[in-house]
């Protein structure tokens, strides 16, 4: 193929589907993901391609692994975290002290109710003032209500951050807070009352300035 | 409610035991139950280096993806040594994982997939055998309730189309996806031409993806 000549849709078309199956090689993948990139009709095609791709694995039979490999990729992990090749730092999830003094009793860890359901979970990007994406907020029914928070990309300097939902009527309630000085990046969790479930959107100031925000729904 | 570790911390969803994994001096969130947690929460829990919630996560889908590996490589040693790198990159990438874009098994099993899929680029794996194919369609016995009603909601559509797929076009989607088979192999296997082949994996996946693109625009 020659490199110089721009992708079409055409040429898009004809390799989607490699492309999905994760079997396209580079240079042409690049090519071919900078087309989709730019070109609204073709994204579109090899979103749903990939994602039928994707859940088709879901489809393989289970298989029993040998006896010893839970212990194996254990220790692997444990050799992982206590070397030098550790999570790059943007991932390391330091976690939260937030919740001393919030609500209620409900954690991320608390969803252990005996026989529960699968949780509904109504997820939202966290997007800083300044428009990048900096972390999720979801919001879990059961089997306890709760606000998991995940900040991925820290806001930089000090302060306490306060954690607000919105409710339908447009009014803010603070669910929590945390010091960044604890939590830089992490997940943080708070219980909440049912009703705030329908909540439409979460804030995080600190001290006071709002610093990100998610919509729900 | 006394928060799990053995300082005996109370009523709060922390603790700020100073011997918390890995992160000396902060907090952590406390891990109870986590055998219960969703398959999103459990992975949130992965991610903070909460060891038991590594276990717990490798137990819940160690089969899934050493049963994948299997599949795609037909060799038992390779994939387990695939298998295994899996959950390693999963441990590293957790971070990055996006519960709107697929279930948490599906994001693993295409880690597993695309660890497959350049591993037999280097090593080609054993002739894949067409009869395991008669054998990819039904749901596996023996999964847990909470999995297979998850699984059930991430399949639905599509698993209901995938059974009315003509035939060929479904071994053609099956040894694309789940064998990680190129339009020439499978051309190879099927005894078909390559125009032939590359036309039943485009037909399927694509009729595949309108169905799926009725239930979720
Ligand atoms: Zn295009």
């Amino acid at each position: 193929m020659n490199v110089d000549r721009p992708i079409d849709c055409e040429t898009f078309d004809a390799h989607a589907e490699e492309l999905a199956l994760g079997q396209q090689n580079e240079p042409l993948r690049g090519r071919l993901l900078a087309h989709a990139a730019l070109c609204p009709r073709c994204h579109s095609l090899i979103d749903g391609l990939g994602m039928v791709a994707d859940r088709l694995l879901l489809v393989a039979p289970q298989i029993e692994p040998p006896a010893d490999f839970e212990s194996r990729a254990l220790a692997r992990l444990g050799a992982q975290a206590a070397g030098p090749t550790h999570r790059p730092v943007g991932f390391r999830w330091l976690v939260g002290a937030a919740a001393v003094g919030a609500v209620a009793a409900a954690s991320l860890f608390l969803v252990l109710a005996p026989g529960d359901q699968p949780a509904t979970i109504t997820t939202a990007a966290i997007v800083s003032t300044a428009g990048s994406e900096v972390g999720s907020a979801q919001l879990i029914a059961e089997p306890v209500p709760h606000l998991v928070v995940t900040i991925a990309a820290p806001h930089p300097g000090p302060g306490i951050r306060t954690c607000e939902l919105r409710r339908a009527d447009g009014t803010w309630e603070e669910v929590g807070w945390w010091d960044a000085a604890d939590i830089a990046t992490g997940v943080w969790a708070v219980g909440i009352d049912p009703d705030l479930l329908d909540a439409t959107a979460m804030r995080i100031t600190s001290d006071g300035d709002a610093i990100a925000s998610a919509t729900f729904g | 409610m006394r928060c799990g570790c053995d300082l005996g911390h109370t009523a709060s969803n922390v603790c700020a035991a100073p011997q918390s994994v890995g992160v000396v001096g902060s907090y952590i969130v406390v891990m109870r139950h986590v055998d219960r947690l969703s398959d999103e929460a459990l992975l949130g829990a992965v991610a903070l280096d909460e060891r038991d919630a590594a276990a717990v996560f490798i137990r819940r889908f160690q089969r899934r993806v050493y049963g994948l590996a299997v599949t795609m490589t037909g060799d038992a040693g390779l994939a387990d040594d695939l298998a295994q790198v899996t959950f390693e990159r999963a441990w590293r990438h957790a971070g990055t994982y996006d519960a709107r874009r697929a279930s948490v098994a599906t994001w693993l099993l295409t880690i597993t997939r695309n660890l497959a899929i350049d591993a037999m680029r280097v090593r080609r794996a054993t002739p894949f055998d067409p009869d395991l194919l008669s054998q990819l369609l039904p749901a596996s016995a023996g999964v847990d309730p909470q999995q297979a009603a998850v699984e059930a909601d991430q399949l639905g559509r599509l698993g209901a189309e995938l059974a009315v797929l003509p035939i060929d076009q479904r071994r053609a989607v099956l040894l694309a996806t789940l064998a990680g088979r190129t339009a020439s192999e499978i051309a190879d296997i099927e005894g078909i031409p390559l125009g032939t082949a590359k036309t039943r994996i485009r037909t399927g996946l694509r009729r595949l993806r309108a169905a799926m693109a009725e239930v979720s625009p």
